[in-house]
């Protein structure tokens, strides 16, 4: 009869507190349903092994840490809450062992169901959520979400574990403490919090180095390098001035006499230094995880949608090729051959072109190449040298294009000098714009036309070799579009690589040897589109984690500070505050309290829109008004979410209260 | 002056499916004078509580009236009524009822604040009764820095401090040893000398034998009075046990 009694005891138990478990129990189920969805799409035959697939074992990890995490969180608050009853069932005679078992069995009854209901779940919307993600990677066969056996393993040994450690962390609470205590673990009369200035001016320190990063960082490669160092600084700067700014204000506040005995005032002042000091790490907390919900959500989603823009200036194209070596006879030789190939092939849209790229600094109508150990290149130009038949050029003719408006009359690059035919305004046009966005770390881009490929390797041949730097050796372009299988594709492939070869076999003089590519725009497309789609994928799924998180700690936030309040309201209401006033009190300071991490985090987020911007420049993408609009809409609905929870935690709340 | 009137009071009861009746006030009746201190006397359940809740506009009588200087407490609308509360009533509770979030000092201006007094008015007030009350030194404290005792002369000052017309008191030496009792009682009958109604509702022998009057409740009706008049608080002690003797025995008083 004792285990069935237990087994009752543990279920009216789980009855009874159902205002808190319920959270609990959901967020449990939850969070086994996106762990199991995501793992076994991960393991999918489709997925494995490849880019979509890394990026949802990333996924995997991320929703097993933070699971751990919040059902940690979720759990302590509970058994907090529950510590006067269980301490009552010590005190009417039951052992510590006897309640030990019964919390046992609660967690075993809690683990099982909400396992068991979050893989059902899953399996049912499973089909659903890899629809999306099929869509979002881009042109994959239709498959069907299988029932992984081995998911379903891992999310129950996984969830087990997280339910055991939650389960040993009850039990050894309940040993460590006295029956009296338990009995009253709400402990009455709590100090007054210090204000702690040292704190308060650290944090603002913090915050502000961490926003100065963000908005002084000049260049993607120090935008990456800096980010976790910004981040970390505003994080830090954040908790200390929630924590102990807040209370630092507040202090201030009650200071002013003028200000601080209003009836407005007088109560929601001295109830916020209390609430904030039980109350700021939450918050923060909540901050934070707004932040990189916002974060995730504007930045996986600008990028998602950047994506065509990216494909439409790396592969304009159906298929591009190009070859270069630093002399002009073999490039023009492989050249003569390639266009004798390419000849018999039917295609459309041919463009052909010599090119030729370095960085280099403007001096006096002189273009002088960096030097060799120059690593920072923020005054140097990106120029571009490029034929293009339909601009009429004579010798020493040029037509150039600043993308800053520098409009020199004439040139000098190297030891020869151009005169400058066309400037700037009548060579800008979208598609010049298009392909030259990409521009990290420099101060501008330049486009220099010239009159033919002699002209170029005059020019090239012109500058010592060891400025050249990274930039590639002079070379031919060609794209064009015409329609080919895999295997036609692979095939042109061969040819051109093949007649490469054999042209340059004529040549003794290699000695800086030489670069090929052949590109197929499909293959590119395919592979941008699943990093970015499961990219943005992971973004939207950890978002709803960090949601749900949000959420619970929301709600939990309210219940406790729900029962923390009653017997506060009933004295004021019996000393004569009217209900109504009571009521407007209680709303001011939930407001501030629920407000204050959104619209922190819509300042963390300002801030934080050059340093993204910045990092999305080593992406290639540069679409800065589709970010700032992603970001303001993410914000706005982020925003309309927030509130809704704000208002249902707030119904559970006042039902407390009132 | 009759500063307080009750007329024909009755409470009942229902429990919420309205099976059940429960009959906490059959047919109150009396009138407290300006300057009175007067204590209520009643065994747990003999609707004192009730009484009081009633009084303080807490609660509304099922039928019957309550006369606060002349003016119905039933026919002052919701709005009005914590001002009201506020501004004619003081309260003083078994547990204090001092909120932990305000100091000393801030517990007591409460009142004040709430009716949008200006600072320099409410120093001014706070001043003579913290000196009355022994309380100067420990304004600035906070209420889990100081002893019972304290903390209930915080309480009264709070309730005296609007200079109400009557201050409305629920067994304030319940939570109290004796020494702080005999303390606060002593402090009751110096604020009564200088003027102040008090209306104490108390089980203590002790408490009830400082006050003026002593009326007895047994079952919702008033059963009994006691008048000091010359007495001592000794002779008055005597005879409110003897009361409450009766009143157990189940004896009518003649």
């Amino acid at each position: 009869m004792n285990r069935f009694f237990y087994l009752k005891l543990a279920l009216q138990n789980l009855k009874k507190n159902s205002k808190m478990i319920i959270p609990y129990f959901l967020t449990a189920t939850l969070f086994s349903m996106m762990f199991y969805v995501i793992l076994a799409l991960s393991l999918h035959s489709e997925f494995y092994g490849r880019t979509r697939g890394v990026m949802l074992s990333l996924g995997v990890g991320v929703i097993g840490i933070f699971a751990f995490i919040f059902l940690f969180y979720t759990n302590s608050f509970v058994i907090k809450q529950r510590k006067s009853e269980l301490g009552l069932y010590n005190i009417l005679g039951m052992e510590k062992y006897h309640i030990s078992r019964i919390l046992f069995y609660e967690t075993l009854l809690l683990a099982l169901v909400s396992i068991t209901a979050g893989i059902c779940i899953g399996s049912l919307f499973g089909q659903g959520i890899f629809l999306l993600l099929v869509k979002m990677v881009g042109d994959l066969p239709t498959m069907n979400f299988e029932i992984s056996f081995d998911s379903i393993k891992w999310t129950y040994l996984l969830f087990g574990i997280i339910f055991l450690c939650t389960a040993l962390f009850n039990v050894s609470q309940i040993h460590l403490s006295k029956p009296i205590d338990l009995l009253r673990s709400k402990s009455e009369g709590e100090k007054e919090p210090k204000t702690k200035w040292i704190l308060t001016i650290l944090g603002i320190i913090c915050l502000a180095a961490g926003y100065y990063i963000a908005i002084t960082v000049k260049n993607p490669v120090d935008a990456l390098l800096l980010f976790f160092v910004a981040v970390i600084l505003v994080i830090f700067g954040t908790y200390f001035l929630f924590t102990a700014g807040s209370i630092a204000l507040l202090k201030l506040m009650r200071k002013n006499k003028k200000y601080y005995y209003k009836t407005s005032h007088f109560v929601s002042v001295s109830n916020m230094i209390y609430r904030m000091k039980q109350n700021a790490v939450g918050l923060g907390n909540i901050c934070i995880l707004a932040t990189m919900v916002l974060v995730m959500i504007s930045s996986t989603g600008s990028l998602f949608i950047g994506v065509n823009d990216l494909i439409k200036r790396e592969v304009s194209k159906d298929v591009e090729a190009s070859f270069s070596s630093y002399y002009l006879e073999v490039n023009q030789a492989v050249d003569k051959n390639i266009m004798n190939y390419l000849h018999d092939l039917d295609m459309t849209d041919f463009t052909r072109n010599y090119s030729f790229s370095l960085a280099l600094k403007l001096k006096d109508d002189t273009l002088v190449p960096k030097d060799e150990d120059q690593t920072d290149y923020s005054d140097y130009y990106y120029v571009y040298f490029s034929t293009d038949d339909s601009i009429d050029l004579g010798d020493h003719e040029i037509a150039v294009y600043f993308d800053d408006g520098t409009a020199p009359k004439n040139l000098t690059i190297g030891t020869q000098t151009y005169q400058i035919k066309y400037n700037s305004d009548s060579l800008e046009n979208g598609s010049l714009d298009d392909m030259f966005n990409y521009n990290p770390g420099y101060k501008g881009l330049v486009y220099i036309i010239m009159k033919d490929e002699k002209a170029i390797d005059e020019m090239s041949k012109s500058i010592d070799l060891s400025h050249y730097g990274y930039v590639n050796w002079p070379q031919y372009n060609y794209a064009f579009n015409c329609d080919l299988s895999e295997d036609q594709f692979t095939k042109l492939q061969e040819d051109i690589y093949h007649i490469i070869h054999e042209t340059t076999d004529q040549f003794d003089n290699l000695a800086y040897g030489y670069g090929y590519s052949v590109n197929f725009q499909a293959f590119v497309r395919q592979e941008l589109m699943e990093f970015f789609g499961s990219f943005f994928f992971l973004g939207i799924f950890l978002s709803i984690l960090f949601m749900i998180a949000t959420t619970l700690i929301m709600y939990y936030k309210q219940i406790s500070e729900g029962y923390d309040d009653v017997k506060r309201y009933e004295i004021l209401q019996k000393v004569g505050m009217s209900h109504e006033e009571v009521k407007k009190s209680i709303h001011s300071q939930i407001m501030i309290v629920f407000f204050m991490p959104l619209i922190t985090a819509g300042i963390h987020l300002m801030f934080a829109f050059n340093m993204i911007y910045q990092m999305f420049m080593a992406f290639g993408m540069t679409n800065k008004t589709m970010f700032a609009s992603v970001m303001v809409i993410v914000y706005v609905i982020f925003s309309i979410f927030y509130f809704i929870i704000y208002q249902l935690t707030a119904k559970v709340y006042y039902k407390i209260v009132s | 002056m009759v500063i307080l009137e009750a007329n024909n009071l009755k409470k009942v009861y229902t429990t919420r499916f309205g099976g059940n009746h429960v009959q906490a006030l059959r047919n109150v009746s009396f009138s407290v004078e300006e300057g009175e201190y007067v204590a209520i006397m009643g065994e747990s359940g003999s609707g004192k509580t009730t009484l009081l809740n009633i009084l303080a506009s807490l609660d509304k009588p099922t039928s019957g009236e309550v006369l606060l200087r002349g003016k119905k407490l039933t026919a002052i609308s919701e709005k009005e009524i914590s001002a009201f509360r506020r501004e004619h009533l003081g309260f003083v509770f078994q547990d204090f009822n001092l909120l932990d979030t305000f100091s000393v000092k801030d517990n007591i201006l409460l009142p004040l604040v709430l009716s949008r007094k200006s600072v320099k008015e409410m120093e001014e007030r706070l001043k003579p009764v913290a000196r009355s009350l022994g309380i100067e030194d420990i304004l600035a404290k906070m209420p889990y820095e100081i002893s019972g005792g304290q903390r209930q002369r915080v309480a009264v000052a709070r309730a005296i401090i609007t200079q109400p017309d009557i201050v409305l008191a629920d067994e304030p030496t319940g939570a109290l040893d004796s020494r702080n009792t005999d303390e606060l009682l002593e402090l009751f009958n110096q604020i009564n000398e200088a003027g102040q109604t008090i209306l104490m509702v108390t089980h203590s022998t002790k408490a009830a034998s400082h006050a003026k009057r002593v009326m007895f409740i047994k079952d919702g009706e008033v059963f009994h009075q006691i008048y000091r008049g010359d007495q001592s608080t000794a002779q008055m002690y005597q005879k409110i046990s003897d009361t409450l003797t009766l009143i157990a025995t189940g004896e009518k008083y003649e």
